[in-house]
């Protein structure tokens, strides 16, 4: 690990080290100056998962499968790789990546599960069978995650992770508080409103467009989903501990931390419904209550419409249920302040936002990810209406500005967003007052491409994992890495390693990981891990989706992408790379040393 | 998004269309088609695909297919070790078809969606 540094400089970065992350130095020391070798960690490296025999109907389990090694992708080198690059490679910078993990009180009100009775293919997200289990699927995949906090490749210590948003499914102040909690490792009782009671469309027959687990004489039960009495009651009444990462972390929006279902502005009537005592369990219901007449006033008509509504609420499919003033609808700047107000390990405090942010409205930001490595977490999402995103002209501005300061001092740039190029796309404007023009795919990645020194775009948005190579015409170019999600089938978030080959190339090393539950789920098991088992085989069966599609080509789940450096990386010096790592692994050895054994 | 609701504002936007074209308002006009899409899935299936044929029939790849969406037609472009092109087509429709051709080699064609249940694990 130290040959780089002298053993001097050692001694006397493990002092200062020791000191920031609380630790003794003699404890620190030897656990620094042990050898760095390849993590036995469980990624998909060693073993994935894939589809196993049909149990009913067309319900099919899923099992173990062989791994799948790195495969060398050369679309920006142009030519084969240096077979000996291996021997000497060096590791500049270790990211975990998550993203769309749709956090989902599934109690809230202020949800839009009646709209799959109008048209399920329709509005297939509006709810899935497995809601109840996200925060369950989140802690899985924090403990992967941090399973996964060495490089299985190197052994380089994780630098950072990032969430490209989506973190909370539908703008509920609670979904943004699990979220938070599960990376932060703080335990989690997914529930709101009665305590240790479900009260949602999954136990309410009249909502015959749901899965219900207790009974399921619905289109799920038909296709073979299980019957599983107990399975929501233990859903909400259990507490989901997280191991939290090892890391500091950093998240930017995405359109469901921006918009209802990540699509709609929300207005007051709602903010109002998300609250209250009432939610809908039909479809018709959702329109004449959420979304209006449900104003805090005292007017007469409101209360007689209120009245009205009590009356005739069995006809309209509203039920009542307990309120929570929890379930309020978050807006733009709470989000930003819940990531500032969470605990500042393991940080970094605001999580890539900063009071600035919040003075100025400014919803994107830049940290550096170690002395290498420079971020920048950008906000696509927009503000007005629609799923799809686009960079507003002034963040555009910016983000030029800073990758020309970084391309200065030799910063290697990866971006993070939550859209990615085939869904950058979105050209609503406000109807009224001032607004400024939006940039697309095309404008976006060629103006990009004026920087040598971006590396790779890293995203979610579509659920699916995806690598593509865009190429600069005169040679070279940036990768575009997208995950999957938490959410929908296979469930699987992803590491990215900045690698410099020392021949004049570089290497991203993606690495794919399954949520630490396992692949085939035992009926009854109401444990963290086997509901988290649970939620994947259920999304892989999910009617509504193409879950297999979602899987991606081997070509874009683990992946060595080469690249030309954008400049002469022997500047680095062995000793300054070192320090690098030696700053990152006193961080893991610190989660380790105080992690619960 | 949960990407499923990227066909959800199809409905939505019927009634705003019409109120907005009666309007004229180009600003509404931009609301109404940020409702009708997100795109993506199609290029995604199709790539995905044609990536894991390419690997099955073992062609040496430089330039794996990168592929565009348009009005649901998804075409992609990529290039062999050699430099032979590598063409993928795939017309709007259902089933998702697609013919993937390299040179003037026809690889492959068919319907994507067995291929990707394959590759998934799924045996019929």
């Amino acid at each position: 690990m130290v040959s780089g540094l002298s053993r001097r400089d050692f001694l006397a970065l493990t002092g200062v080290l020791a000191g920031a992350v609380a630790l003794p130095t003699g404890a620190l020391g030897s656990a620094l100056a042990a050898p760095t070798i390849p993590a036995d960690v469980l990624t998909t490296l060693l073993q994935t998962i894939r589809y196993g025999p049909i149990a009913r109907g067309t319900y099919r389990t899923l099992q173990n499968a062989p791994g799948e090694s790195f495969l060398a992708r050369i679309d920006l080198l142009g030519k084969a790789p240096a077979a000996g690059r291996a021997a000497s490679r060096r590791s500049l910078c270790y990211v975990g990546h998550f993203s769309d993990m749709h956090i989902i009180d599934g109690q809230s009100p202020a949800r839009l599960e009646p709209m799959l009775g109008q048209d399920a293919s329709l509005w297939a997200g509006a709810f899935r069978p497995h809601d109840a289990l996200t925060v369950h699927v989140a802690s899985a995949m924090v403990g992967a995650m941090t399973e996964a906090r060495r490089s299985p490749l190197t052994g380089a210590a994780m630098t950072a992770a990032v969430v490209t948003g989506d973190s909370a499914d539908m703008l509920s102040r609670l979904e943004l508080e699990w979220y938070i909690s599960m990376l932060d490792g703080v335990t989690v009782t997914p529930n709101s409103g009665a305590v240790g009671v479900y009260e949602g469309v999954q136990a309410w027959a009249e909502a015959s467009y749901a899965y219900h687990p207790e009974d399921p004489n619905d289109p799920f039960g038909i296709l073979g989903f299980p019957r599983l009495p107990g399975l929501l009651s233990a859903a909400v009444s259990q507490p989901v501990p997280s191991v939290g990462l090892a890391s500091p972390w950093y998240s930017v929006y995405g359109n469901h931390d921006t918009l209802l279902l990540g699509t709609f502005p929300v207005g007051t009537d709602l903010q109002g419904w998300a609250t209250g005592d009432r939610k809908a369990a039909l479809w018709p219901a959702l329109g004449v209550g959420a979304f209006r007449g449900l104003a805090a006033d005292a007017s007469v008509f409101t209360q007689l419409f209120n009245r009205l509504q009590d009356q005739l609420s069995a006809q309209w499919g509203i039920r009542r249920i307990t309120s929570d003033p929890g379930r309020r609808l978050f807006n733009q700047q709470e989000f930003m302040q819940a990531h500032l107000d969470s605990p500042s390990a393991p940080g970094p405090v605001g999580h890539g936002f900063t009071p600035a942010n919040i003075d100025s409205g400014q919803t994107w930001w830049t940290a550096d990810f170690g002395p290498f490595v420079r971020a920048f977490g950008l906000d696509t999402c927009n503000q007005v209406v629609g799923a799809d995103g686009a960079i507003p002209q002034d963040q555009f501005e910016w983000l030029k500005e800073q990758l020309a300061i970084a391309a200065r001092e030799n910063k290697l740039a990866i971006l993070l967003s939550h859209h990615n190029s085939l869904t950058l796309e979105n050209e609503a404007v406000a109807a009224e007052g001032p607004t400024q023009p939006l940039i697309h795919a095309d404008e976006f990645i060629a103006t990009v491409l004026e920087f040598p020194n971006v590396v790779a775009w890293l995203n979610g948005h579509t659920h699916i994992n995806t690598i593509q190579a865009h190429r600069r015409e005169s040679g070279g170019g940036f990768w575009e890495i997208t995950t999957a999600s938490c959410i929908d089938f296979p469930q699987q978030q992803q590491t990215v390693e900045i690698v410099d080959n020392r021949d004049g190339t570089l290497s991203l090393f993606t690495t794919v990981l399954d949520h630490r539950s396992p692949a085939d789920y035992t009926d009854g098991d109401f444990s963290v891990v086997g509901l988290a088992s649970l939620s994947r085989q259920m999304a892989a069966n999910d009617v509504n989706e193409n879950p297999t599609m979602r899987l991606g080509s081997q070509t874009d789940r683990n992946c060595e992408l080469l690249l030309p450096a954008p400049f002469d990386l022997s500047t680095l010096t062995d000793a300054q790379v070192e320090a690098a790592q030696v700053e990152a692994l006193a961080r893991v050895v610190a989660f380790e040393q105080k992690a619960p054994k | 998004m949960s990407a499923r609701l990227r066909r959800s504002g199809v409905i939505v936007a019927v009634g705003v269309i019409a109120v907005a074209a009666l309007s004229g308002c180009g600003r509404l006009m931009s609301q109404v088609g940020a409702l009708t899409a997100v795109g993506g899935d199609r290029a995604a299936a199709v790539g995905a695909a044609a990536d894991d044929i390419l690997i099955r029939e073992r062609v040496q790849v430089m330039q794996w297919p990168q592929c565009s969406e348009t009005k649901k037609a998804v075409s992609c472009t990529g290039a062999t070790l050699d430099g032979v092109a590598i063409t993928v087509e795939s017309p709007s429709g259902s089933p998702l078809t697609m013919t993937i051709t390299v040179g003037t080699r026809e690889l492959f064609r068919g319907d994507v969606q067995p291929i990707l249940d394959e590759a998934a694990g799924q045996k019929p």
